[in-house]
């Protein structure tokens, strides 16, 4: 989709509909959203819709930011606990490593 | 240049061509690199709570070798050795507990290698615990170190693969190469192209059982592997009576058996496994080969004496546990098949049949046979006495003649019968050995060097055994047996047997020197083994060891039923196996044998029972790592500098690559200049 050949009111409507799916727990959307929409709501001159897709974008970056912080912890704190975890870090483990704990 | 002879022009290019042919001539790059030498290593187990043994990388791991010659060899290694990883090479007596751990704590290690010598003469090896089985002995068993030589290795965790080289002339190759190579200053090696070797013996498993097992079963991802197996094989058992009543219909006839319901039972009982550092270098002489020979010409010796049931109100028992190196796991199962009401298996006999199962109360006496190499007395330990202990210790006095009989009261040896007594305190019995209570005569036990040099036995090949010989003390000893329990079932003076063809220098001949014997051609089965080990294995490859003592067992102490011919086919019978084996070593006509004869699972019961705490320490709980196949090369590594060179000079051709395209392309317009178009494009 070009968004330069796209009026503004459905930009508008792109814009709300990826941040709406974003709340299906798809933090990667909120993501692609808040980088593709960034020009519309920040380097373009104004107009009438831009307020709430500048809102849209922000609400978007915040909500994958924190997506990204909260999946860091837990791959981080997987990576060392597994092991000490023993079945637990077993079962939750989609492919285990032969020959290393 | 024209007039230039032909021949001129056609030399080049015959050279290249010659020189082309012969480059290229059968070799792949991977066999000019590599040469591949013959070894085994050392491999993974684990038991409830630790690993133990071997393993290499994924990929194997490398190092450069060094020859340990003197003590002080290692500590110069371990300090001014600059390659990046080291493989040292020493002789087998110098694989002790201080080598290992001054190696393990170095990460200059990446593997070991160990080799024969044969220029010191070893008196004593084995790296099995000088208690074996410590943590499964009744107490007051350890007190004494059995196996003085023990450095208990075979229950270490080497972080590194350790291989054993089984060919001479590719030690001296490696030899060769290093002393080519390798053989300068430490302080050097990293300037200096040296002779390296690759381990590979990848062990997939890690931990302990618990988590192999759970790795290895069924997961939702569909994308399971084997890591481990549970260490068994199969228990084998016989009896010299039959265990119960049966009318079976064999041909026009109908062969019926009865015998009394109030039997006591006379164990006969051997181990069928030893273990060694080495996969595949087990091959278990003295222990216990010695002590199963003398149970098999013990029960044939019997038979002959005895050859029909006659009212009598005890059976023998023969049984090999093939799993007791680790923990008594066989006889912990035949045990707990006992208990669980599933020996002999009742349930589903046929309608003609009826038994009843056998319990440990219905054991009246034990009699555990345990390393018998040649010894000038036979020694008996036991813990309590009782009446029918003494009655038993009192004929085998009165039958032995050349050879003493000791008596050890108060503790036994690590043995199979620890695992009844264990649990039944007044169950009466004894461990017959060739040892006294200060240590084992086997100064190779678990060992590979636990071999037909260290049992001293010679192939005979049917001439007569000379007295001093291991031949004829098996035989002595088994006849002692053999007519001590004669007297025990009878009540009567035992007569001596005669016509005996079979003889304790083909039993073990075919342990010794391959299951590819004459009394194999008996069985009338082919046992496929490609090596001797007495290695217990686990239950999904063979034990071939086992499957030979069972069928050797079921030969010597069967009934013949058909003296004439074979056995007819469907015969109902869940008591008897019935077997179509030879007369005898000399006469090939098949006969028809009927045999108690029973091959009964041998992995410990901690696998059976679901929920099983694996830290608790009640059954034996060890595994085998799943592995591939192991390889041993040797090759040789550029030197540090010239690998550091290697790598420079890449990543500075790469840089330089990329400032050259980054120009050329900034500069392009003037490098290619855009043609003016000739004629202007039109718009229609």
């Amino acid at each position: 989709m070009d968004l330069s050949k796209m009026s503004n009111d459905k930009k508008l409507d792109l814009c709300r509909h990826y941040f709406k799916a974003g709340f299906a727990l798809l933090p990667f959307v909120w993501a692609v959203n808040a980088v593709w929409f960034f020009n519309e709501a920040f380097k373009r001159d104004q107009y009438d819709e831009q307020p709430q897709i500048k809102r849209y974008v922000i609400y978007s970056a915040i909500g994958s930011i924190l997506w990204s912080i909260i999946i860091a912890i837990w791959i981080i704190v997987f990576q060392v606990y597994r092991v000490s975890w023993g079945a637990i870090g077993d079962n939750l483990s989609f492919i285990i490593p032969f020959g290393t704990p | 240049m024209r007039d230039k002879d032909p021949f001129s022009t056609l030399i080049p290019i015959l050279v290249l061509l010659f020189l082309n042919i012969n480059l290229s001539y059968g070799s792949r790059a991977r066999d000019r690199m590599y040469q591949d030498i013959t070894g085994t290593g050392c491999f993974r187990r684990m038991n409830g709570t630790h690993q133990f043994g071997c393993s290499s990388d994924r990929r194997g791991s490398t190092g450069v070798i060094y020859f340990i010659e003197t003590p002080s060899d290692i500590t110069n290694l371990l300090s001014e050795g600059t390659a990046s990883s080291y493989i040292p090479i020493l002789s087998l007596e110098k694989l002790t507990k201080e080598t290992v751990n001054l190696l393990s704590g170095s990460d200059k290690i990446s593997g070991l290698v160990v080799f024969k010598s044969n220029e010191t003469e070893i008196t004593e090896y084995s790296h099995e615990d000088t208690c074996p089985n410590r943590h499964y002995a009744i107490d007051g068993t350890c007190d004494t170190d059995w196996n003085a030589p023990g450095t208990n290795l075979l229950n270490y965790d080497f972080g590194y693969p350790v291989f054993l080289l089984t060919n001479n002339t590719e030690l001296e190759e490696v030899r060769n190469c290093f002393n080519t190579f390798n053989n300068f200053s430490l302080r050097s090696h990293y300037e200096l192209s040296l002779c390296s070797l690759e381990l590979n013996f990848f062990m997939y498993a890690v931990i302990d059982t618990p988590t192999c097992l759970r790795r290895s079963a069924p997961r939702f991802n569909f994308n399971t592997h084997k890591v481990c197996d549970p260490i068994g094989a199969v228990n084998i058992w016989s009896s010299l009576f039959p265990i119960g009543n049966s009318s079976i219909n064999f041909g026009n006839t109908t062969h019926t058996v009865n015998i009394r319901g109030d039997m006591k039972q006379i164990v006969l009982a051997s181990r069928l496994d030893a273990t060694s550092l080495f996969f595949g270098k087990v091959p278990g002489a003295v222990n216990p080969v010695s002590n199963a020979v003398t149970l098999l010409y013990t029960s044939y010796l019997l038979k002959k004496m005895l050859p029909e049931y006659k009212d009598y109100d005890k059976n023998v028992l023969f049984i090999f546990f093939t799993g007791e190196s680790y923990d008594y796991g066989a006889s912990q199962r035949f045990l707990y098949d006992m208990e669980e009401k599933q020996f002999p298996m009742v349930s589903d006999l046929n309608p003609n049949e009826t038994a009843s199962n056998i319990f440990p109360s219905n054991i009246s006496l034990f009699i555990e046979l345990n390393q018998l190499g040649i010894s000038e007395s036979l020694n008996a330990f036991m813990l309590e006495e009782n009446t029918e202990l003494r009655n038993f210790l009192t004929l085998l006095k009165k039958y032995a003649k050349n050879l003493d009989i000791n008596e050890y009261k108060g503790h036994i040896p690590p043995a199979s019968f620890q695992t009844f007594v264990k649990n039944y305190t007044d169950m009466a019995g004894i461990v017959v050995t060739d040892h006294n209570n200060s240590s084992y005569t086997n100064k190779f036990y678990n060992s590979m060097y636990d071999d037909a040099e260290n049992l001293n036995y010679n192939y005979l090949n049917s001439s007569d055994a000379p007295k001093d010989s291991i031949q004829q003390h098996i035989a002595d000893v088994a006849m002692i047996l053999a007519r001590s329990l004669y007297e025990e079932i009878t009540k009567q003076e035992a007569p001596i047997p005669d016509n005996l063809d079979v003889t304790v220098d083909e039993l073990l001949h075919c342990y010794l020197a391959g299951i590819n014997c004459s009394i194999q051609s008996v069985l009338r089965k082919k046992i496929y083994q490609d090596m001797i080990s007495l290695y217990v294995g686990v239950p999904s490859s063979i034990n071939a060891i086992a499957t030979f003592t069972g069928l050797t067992l079921a030969w010597l102490t069967a009934d013949v039923v058909n003296n004439t011919g074979p056995c007819p086919g469907n015969i109902e019978t869940k008591l008897f196996h019935y077997y179509n084996m030879s007369r005898s070593l000399t006469d090939n006509t098949t006969i028809c044998y009927r045999s108690v004869i029973n091959f009964t699972d041998s992995t410990s019961p901690a696998f059976l029972i679901e929920d099983y705490d694996w830290t608790s320490g009640q059954y034996s709980s060890w595994t085998e790592s799943t592995w591939q196949q192991p390889s041993v090369r040797m090759f040789l590594r550029p030197s540090r500098v010239h690998e550091n060179m290697t790598i420079a000079v890449g990543s500075l051709t790469m840089a330089l690559s990329f400032i050259l395209v980054y120009l050329i392309k900034s500069r392009s317009h003037i490098l290619f200049p855009t043609p003016i178009e000739a004629t202007p494009p039109t718009r229609c």
